[in-house]
């Protein structure tokens, strides 16, 4: 089932020393993706449910609106939160109710649209792809941090099977590690990286 | 005898030009996944050094805060 190929060899002593310090190093990396990434299966999850929600929100009267003005200068309506810093949002217009996903940026107060149509659902989706490339972006970076950590602590040295392993544990979700730790024997059996 | 005056290091010199995206976060004071959105959503450029790491220059930094 799992095709890592650090499962079919017994690490070296240096090995589980280089996953030990890179563990260690990139603690933060391996602390918040989690998070970030269940954020997202959550969001594609309950894709139907949530632009329904929007959907609904459209039919709003005035007094309980609340006003966003995006960069591009753009008044939306804000519909239901995403995130604690994106939320959806819906504007009527001659061709129709338009909807859109807008983020507020983390450094100010300035908001961006992030995705927009006139498909609350399709919104949704391409918001829920954006963060997907967020997080392939993350992904991708760990893998050259971690690459370039191992490189520069253990020059001349093989670690690209550490490299693996950590950035096969840093991109593991959580629901397969709870399943793997439910299924973990008992019986005492040397841990592997 | 004098001593030469030692040149002083001015803060342009000591600047570094970029930095990786966990220090560009916690200069930002935000979390990691915030600014590779920020990347990926094309509100702050960055570059790629040798292996693929990302590089956040300085001066995008600056810019995202003057701008926004």
């Amino acid at each position: 089932m799992n095709d890592n190929r650090f499962n079919h060899h017994t690490p070296t002593a240096l090995e589980e020393q280089a996953l030990a310090e890179a563990r260690q190093h990139f603690a933060g990396h391996l602390n918040q993706f989690p998070a970030s990434r269940d954020a997202i299966r959550r969001l594609e999850e309950n894709l139907s449910r949530t632009a329904l929600a929007v959907s609904l929100t459209t039919s709003r009267t005035a007094p309980s609106r609340t006003r966003i003005q995006t960069d591009d200068g753009a008044i939306w309506y804000k519909s239901v939160d995403l995130t604690d810093s994106v939320c959806a949002c819906y504007r009527p217009t001659s061709a129709g109710t338009e909807f859109a996903v807008v983020e507020r940026s983390p450094c100010s107060d300035a908001q961006y649209v992030v995705a927009r149509g006139r498909n609350a659902t399709e919104v949704l989706r391409t918001f829920a792809g954006e963060q997907r490339k967020a997080l392939q972006l993350w992904t991708e970076d760990m893998n050259a941090q971690v690459n370039e950590f191992l490189t520069e602590k253990y020059p001349g040295k093989d670690m690209s099977r550490v490299a693996e392993r950590f950035l096969h544990r840093f991109t593991r979700s959580a629901h397969e590690q709870t399943l793997a730790n439910a299924h973990k024997p008992n019986h005492g059996r040397r841990n592997r990286l | 005898m004098d001593t030469l005056p030692k040149p002083e290091e001015t803060p342009a010199t000591t600047e570094r030009l970029a930095y990786s995206v966990q220090e560009a976060a916690d200069l930002l004071g935000v979390n990691y996944f915030s600014v590779y959105r920020l990347i990926q959503r094309g509100k702050l450029k960055a570059c790629r050094a040798l292996r693929g790491k990302l590089l956040v220059p300085r001066s995008e930094l600056l810019k995202l805060l003057k701008t926004e």
